[in-house]
């Protein structure tokens, strides 16, 4: 599947081949902490919806689990979890194509989420408009790229299971890189994932922010509804820009859809 | 003679059914009630030098078909406008 500019492929323990848990190959391991991550920051209720997704799961968990038994798409899913969570699979983050850097020994027992190998293809991730050459919007990705990570950095560390999957859509991981979560952590400034050590999202993360939703007085449901929300503003934000342009235009429409996504989720 | 000091909008619709563009005025201020809490998508002339010229309005009216064909997509095939390149 294809995520936040990232492939990810779903591999069984035993052919990964990891090495040893006291002394395992570290891309290895950090491309599949890389893919735990990112299945726990996830909206488990956006994916739910994706049924070609939950039936990529689903086919490979009845492949390679003997006693799995088929249920609903909720079932499907919180089963992946827990295999990735007890170390029987794991969930690969893939460097993708177009960026180089370090590639994982591909396996032979890999399965696309998506069974879509062209990013280009990927969902949500196109606009139906021409991809036309836009100076001003380079001109301002630039000059807002130090604002961005800042604010972006802030927002994850602030509460990461909930701006992860959101920054992964924008494409701000694969750009700015994920501030390190743990405690003290002294921000040195960008650490693209591509040549960093990825982060760990400890067990106590889920229910601290769980404890953070009900405090703001958010579901997670309602938590879904402003990401798909925020979703559209910014696709109408991008319908609006390519016949407008970028430039100032660009900048205030995304952080006016940031602000509504904030108020929304009661921040 | 018509009353045109109450200030109106406009709201453009793709009606399907006629394969047309419709628009309609509104009272500025039922729309303001309604668009409180909606997402504003703002042009300050300012950023365009305070001028609505041809280029402008080509623009203009480009992106709010982009805009309608979001959530309209039978209106994408006509769509033949060309963006303009490097566009600010």
């Amino acid at each position: 599947m294809h995520y936040g500019g990232y492939r990810y492929t779903m591999e069984l323990a035993s052919g990964y081949r990891m090495g040893s848990p006291f002394d395992p190959d570290p891309q290895k391991k950090a491309a599949a902490d890389a893919g735990r991550a990112m299945l726990d920051a996830v909206y488990p209720d956006v994916w739910e919806r994706n049924a070609e997704r939950v039936k990529r799961v689903e086919d490979f968990l009845v492949a390679s689990f003997p006693y799995y038994r088929k249920g609903n798409a909720h079932h499907t899913l919180d089963a992946l979890r827990r295999a990735v969570r007890n170390g029987d699979m794991y969930v690969v983050e893939r460097e993708p194509e177009y960026r180089g850097g370090f590639a994982a020994a591909h396996s032979r027992q890999e399965s696309s989420f998506w069974g879509v190998d062209d990013y280009g293809e990927a969902p949500l991730e196109k606009e139906p408009w021409p991809d036309v050459p836009d100076t001003s919007t380079a001109d301002w990705d630039i000059w807002h790229d130090a604002n961005n990570q800042a604010m972006m950095h802030a927002a994850v560390r602030a509460a990461p299971a909930l701006f992860l999957p959101m920054c992964a859509k924008a494409g701000w991981i694969s750009r700015y890189g994920v501030p390190d979560l743990s405690e003290g952590f002294a921000e040195t400034g960008s650490t693209p994932l591509g040549d960093a050590q990825p982060f760990e999202m400890g067990e106590h993360m889920p229910s601290q922010s769980a404890t953070d939703m009900a405090a703001r007085g958010v579901s997670e449901g309602d938590e879904a509804e402003c990401y798909l929300q925020y979703e559209r503003d910014m696709a109408e934000c991008r319908a609006y820009q390519s016949a407008m342009g970028g430039g100032r235009f660009m900048e205030l429409c995304s952080q006016r859809a940031f602000m509504a996504y904030q108020q929304c989720r009661g921040y | 003679m018509p009353d045109n000091t109450e200030k109106r909008c406009v709201v453009v619709m793709w009606s399907e059914e006629n394969q047309s563009l419709v628009s309609y005025t509104l009272d500025v201020e039922k729309v303001l009630a309604v668009t409180e809490r909606l997402f504003p998508l703002e042009l300050p002339l300012a950023d365009y030098g305070n001028t609505i010229d041809d280029e402008f309005a080509r623009r203009f009216g480009s992106a709010t078909l982009n805009l309608l064909a979001i959530t309209n997509p039978e209106l994408k095939p006509y769509l033949k406008v060309s963006q303009p390149p490097g566009a600010q």
